[in-house]
């Protein structure tokens, strides 16, 4: 019984020379709500394309319910689609939408009936079945699409984006009807997305995806505490995030943990991008602070114990950073201070900025982040 | 900024006028009591409709050309859209260059396609010159048409909507015959209609490979050297440019409202 | 998608494919081909030979046409030639000046009953193109609507004669032949350009005119090349015009292609003659392209 419904082998995907997904493993569990995140042209509505049989993989193995699915086309798998654009056909009516996939299913004139009916009901389109599609507004083709895919009774559902054209209250609202949807069919839902929020709210895992990889996978807790890298923490979350890197032999902190961390000293020098995410171990409860000194002009790097601290709720002056390594305790206020009034950064300590979250803060004013960045573009230079 | 609307209003009904003068002269003539298409007009009479119709060789030609226009405008839509669909729906290797290939019919000088059509026809494979031979010809002039007709339609709809339909469990021809063929349909429409006019209104191309058996266009051509049979000629010239027109619009009126039922919100 | 889904593509764009390379491609290769054959009275001799290109080079004592001197034995063909290409380029720009402001005044000033203005341009595109030319006969003929109409009202007595059967006739009756096929392809590419792009000049301080010339005919130019190219090529070669309006004095390289297959039964010189013609007009036409910078500009406007 607790065999996955979708289990994904070394699922590999080119188009012609680029390559849209490198080769991914993972499991989908039944009756999971599990989502696709990442920025557009990371893979993710390659990967559900493949799920739908739209896109054959090039290489690797995928497997729905204990069914290979290699020559699978997408008329035979137990998957169905929203798609982002709804895809609703603009000459059947709503009835007929629904009932499209049904005519492949040797159903009886009245169970067809029945069903449609049924899937009006649940989608509360009830009364509008003779309405053509293009009589319906944003939020109604949106169920239509729904119903239509759901009505088939699929083992998974796949959703594209189905709430990004939709504003904003509208799409909070069909989140709920969503979640709701999905406990009370219990279908396997795989749900992309690039909102994370939207992701944080409606999934029971996340797999976090960019450049064609899969960065992570985890429950929205477990993503938020434990980012295992740089790109899945920039990504989850609106905090600050800064380079924390230790250099050999720095004295990083006076708090109760190891106080050297020369084992840092590797990462010294490298700047670049991908080769980062060494440095950033899962920091689920390592997390440095930094603050605004009260006198002003002056920053502080503090490590922060507890969790459930979030870069959105807290107010201004404080930002969050989350990076360092698992064990290493950083919290130099002192040392901080002292340093920065000789005009010298943090000893041991490298602070960077990134992300759109630290510009606007940055942008918002604080004087020691502003003074923290100067520091930091020194650096960089 | 009222001015130059004016001006530029003014030049469009005088290019309207140019474009519709000459042939409008036809039906004018036609109507007129008189054996030369020559002012002042006589007065109206119908005669030379009457006698058009009694002329068996002409009624002959009518004949031959509308069945090489059916002809030839169902089978170049049949071929034109799954060619059409090919180019916009998958990848095809070359596809660039074998569409500038099938487009070339609508530039290149009409009277060489018809001579190298008439020496493969004579040389290379012997034919007798027919109407088949004909209709070869207006196939190849009628494709690129419907291609681009129909492929401007088959680009107009979302191709998710096909994907939609795999999805829901529809194999290939079922997905064609369901959701392709009828939002297609207006294209596939007009293209039959255009390509009509094209194999019906062709000249150049009847006139070289023609045998015994004459199409329309040429058996007007030949009356064109007998000045006494002008008013008929221009007769049976009023009758192709009303029959034309009316196909014209009807096929136009079918692919804009085609066209813009399918986008929501857009009336 | 890829393997699978190109070969559903291949099959089905085949058959179309097929019947072209079999009624197009295949006429070209056989001209070529005959080209390079010889008509020894009633027979072809198949023998492939350069004989009919070198006739048409041979040097003579040519002709004087307009003060200009064609030093061959056989001076008809090129003397055609030239007057085919000149008269179709006066013709062509005769259209292009007379369309453009028709497809501006379309794209920019026609907002209500668009449709019915872009069918009313239509059809004269698809109606009987023998029908046009002929409807000019009527008009400009010796008893045509011109002079009867003029004589009836008093204003001449005697038929003008010079209406018909000239150059001048020719290319009247091109430039309105064809004059609907170039509308459409401007139009299209004023009514592509954003409206904003407009905007911004004049916000960047262009004036009406500027505006127009600095932004409006840059991109209206792919529109208004494929309008110059889809009226000059076919132009070139053109049978039905000259032979209707034309005259003696009228006559282009279509007649004579016409006059050596069906006529003179020298097919094969005919053929060579075709040949020449597609590979002069294909020169002009790359010559054309690369002087305005074509690439360049697609690459920039893509």
């Amino acid at each position: 019984m607790d065999r996955p419904i979708i289990r994904l082998d070394g699922v590999e995907k080119y188009f012609g020379e680029f390559r849209a997904l490198a080769p991914t493993n993972f499991d989908i569990a039944r009756g999971e709500f599990f989502s696709l995140l990442g920025p557009s042209g990371c893979g993710k509505t390659t990967l559900l394309r493949i799920l739908a049989g739209i896109e054959q993989p090039t290489r690797g193995e995928l497997t729905i319910d204990g069914a290979p699915m290699a020559g699978v086309a997408a008329n035979r798998r137990p998957t169905n689609m929203v798609f982002q654009s709804y895809a609703i056909f603009p000459h059947l009516s709503v009835r007929e939408n629904i009932g499209y996939g049904l005519v492949y299913q040797k159903l009886g004139k009245d169970e067809m009936r029945q069903r449609t009916d049924a899937a009006l009901e649940m989608v509360k389109l009830t009364g509008l079945g003779e309405r053509g599609a293009n009589q319906l507004s944003g939020g109604q083709r949106q169920r239509v699409a729904l119903a239509r895919a759901l009505v088939c009774r699929p083992k998974v559902l796949l959703l594209d984006e189905p709430l990004s054209a939709l504003d904003k209250k509208l799409r909070e609202e069909m989140q709920q009807e969503l979640r709701a949807l999905q406990r009370q069919v219990g279908i396997t839902f795989v749900f992309v997305t690039h909102d994370q929020e939207e992701a944080l709210t409606l999934s029971d895992r996340i797999a976090v995806m960019s450049g064609g990889e899969v960065l992570q996978i985890d429950t929205p807790q477990g993503l938020y505490e434990r980012p295992n890298c740089r790109e899945v923490a920039s990504f989850v979350g609106t905090m600050n995030l800064f380079d924390v890197r230790l250099t050999k032999g720095a004295r990083c902190g006076s708090g109760p943990g190891p106080g050297r961390c020369g084992s840092g000293g590797r990462g010294a020098g490298r700047t670049g991008a991908g080769r980062e995410r060494d440095d950033c171990g899962a920091a689920g409860k390592d997390r440095l602070e930094l603050r605004r000194h009260r006198q002003g002009h002056q920053c502080a790097c503090r490590n922060h114990r507890r969790g459930g601290l979030s870069g959105r709720s807290q107010p201004f002056p404080d930002h969050y950073c989350r990076a360092g390594r698992t064990g290493h305790r950083l919290s130099p206020e002192p040392a901080g201070t002292r340093s920065h009034r000789r005009g010298r950064r943090p000893r041991g300590i490298k602070l960077g900025c990134q992300g759109r979250a630290g510009d606007r803060t940055l942008r918002a004013g604080a004087p020691s982040v502003r003074k923290l960045a100067r520091v930091e573009q020194r650096r960089l230079a | 900024m009222r001015r130059r609307f004016d001006l530029l209003t003014i030049y469009a009904i005088f290019f309207v006028a140019f474009l519709y003068g000459p042939m409008l002269l036809m039906p004018i003539f036609s109507l007129n009591d008189g054996n030369f298409a020559i002012f002042p007009l006589k007065g109206f009479t119908l005669r030379h409709y009457g006698e058009m119709a009694a002329n068996t060789s002409m009624m002959t030609a009518l004949k031959n050309s509308l069945v090489v226009g059916v002809c030839v405008s169902v089978v170049a839509t049949a071929l034109a859209l799954p060619a059409a669909m090919a180019l916009t729906r998958y990848r095809v290797p070359g596809s660039g260059p074998i569409l500038s290939f099938m487009m070339l019919p609508l530039v290149v000088p009409s009277i060489v396609l018809a001579v190298g059509l008439l020496v493969v026809m004579l040389r290379v494979l012997g034919v007798p010159l027919s109407l088949w031979t004909v209709a070869s010809g207006h196939l190849m002039l009628a494709i690129p048409f419907g291609m681009t007709v129909l492929m401007s339609r088959l680009e107009g709809f979302d191709r998710s909507l096909e994907e939609a339909s795999r999805d829901l469990g529809a194999g290939g021809w079922s997905t064609f015959r369901r959701i392709t063929l009828p939002l297609a349909a207006p294209g596939v429409i007009s293209s039959l209609l255009l390509c009509f006019i094209i194999s019906f209104d062709e000249f150049v191309i009847s006139f070289f490979l023609t045998g015994t058996d004459n199409t329309l266009p040429v058996f007007l051509f030949s009356q064109l050297r007998f000045p006494n049979r002008l008013p008929g000629t221009l007769a049976l010239g009023s009758l192709i440019l009303l029959g034309s027109a009316i196909i014209v619009i009807l096929a136009e009126v079918v692919r804009k409202r085609g066209v813009s039922s399918d986008n929501p919100g857009d009336l | 998608m890829s393997a699978g889904s190109t070969r559903t593509g291949v099959s089905l764009l085949s058959p179309a494919f097929l019947v072209m390379v079999a009624t197009l491609l295949a006429p070209v290769v056989a001209l070529v081909v005959m080209s390079f054959w010889t008509q020894q009275g009633f027979d072809v001799d198949t023998t492939l030979t350069t004989a009919n290109y070198r006739r048409l080079v041979e040097p003579g004592e040519g002709v004087v046409w307009y003060g200009i001197r064609f030093p061959f034995a056989y001076p008809v063909p090129a003397v055609l030639m030239v007057k085919s290409l000149a008269m179709s380029l006066v013709a062509t720009i005769c259209v292009i000046g007379v369309a453009w402001p028709m497809a501006y005044f379309l794209a920019f000033r026609v907002t209500r009953n668009k449709a019915m203005w872009i069918i009313l341009l239509t059809i004269p595109f698809w109606t009987s193109y023998l029908l046009r030319v002929f409807s000019w006969k009527v008009v400009l003929g010796f008893n045509g609507a011109i002079n009867t109409g003029l004589q009836s009202l008093g204003l001449i007595d005697a038929p003008l004669e010079f209406l018909l059967y000239n150059p001048i006739a020719v290319m009247i009756t091109l430039a309105h032949s064809w004059i609907a096929f170039a509308v459409l392809p401007i139009y299209v590419s004023l009514e592509k350009i954003d409206r904003s792009l407009l905007e911004a000049a004049s916000d960047l301080g262009d004036n009406r005119w500027q505006r127009f010339r600095r932004i409006t005919v840059p991109l209206s130019m792919p529109g208004t090349i494929a309008a110059t190219l889809l009226v000059f090529i076919p132009t070139v070669g053109d049978y039905v015009t000259p032979t209707l309006v034309g005259g003696p004095g009228g006559t282009m390289i279509g007649s004579l292609i016409q006059d050596l297959f069906l006529k003179r039964n020298n097919a094969p010189m005919g053929a060579a003659v075709s040949i020449v013609m597609m590979l002069i007009i294909a020169a002009l036409v790359g010559l054309f392209l690369w002087l305005i910078g074509y690439g360049r500009m697609r690459k920039r406007l893509a």
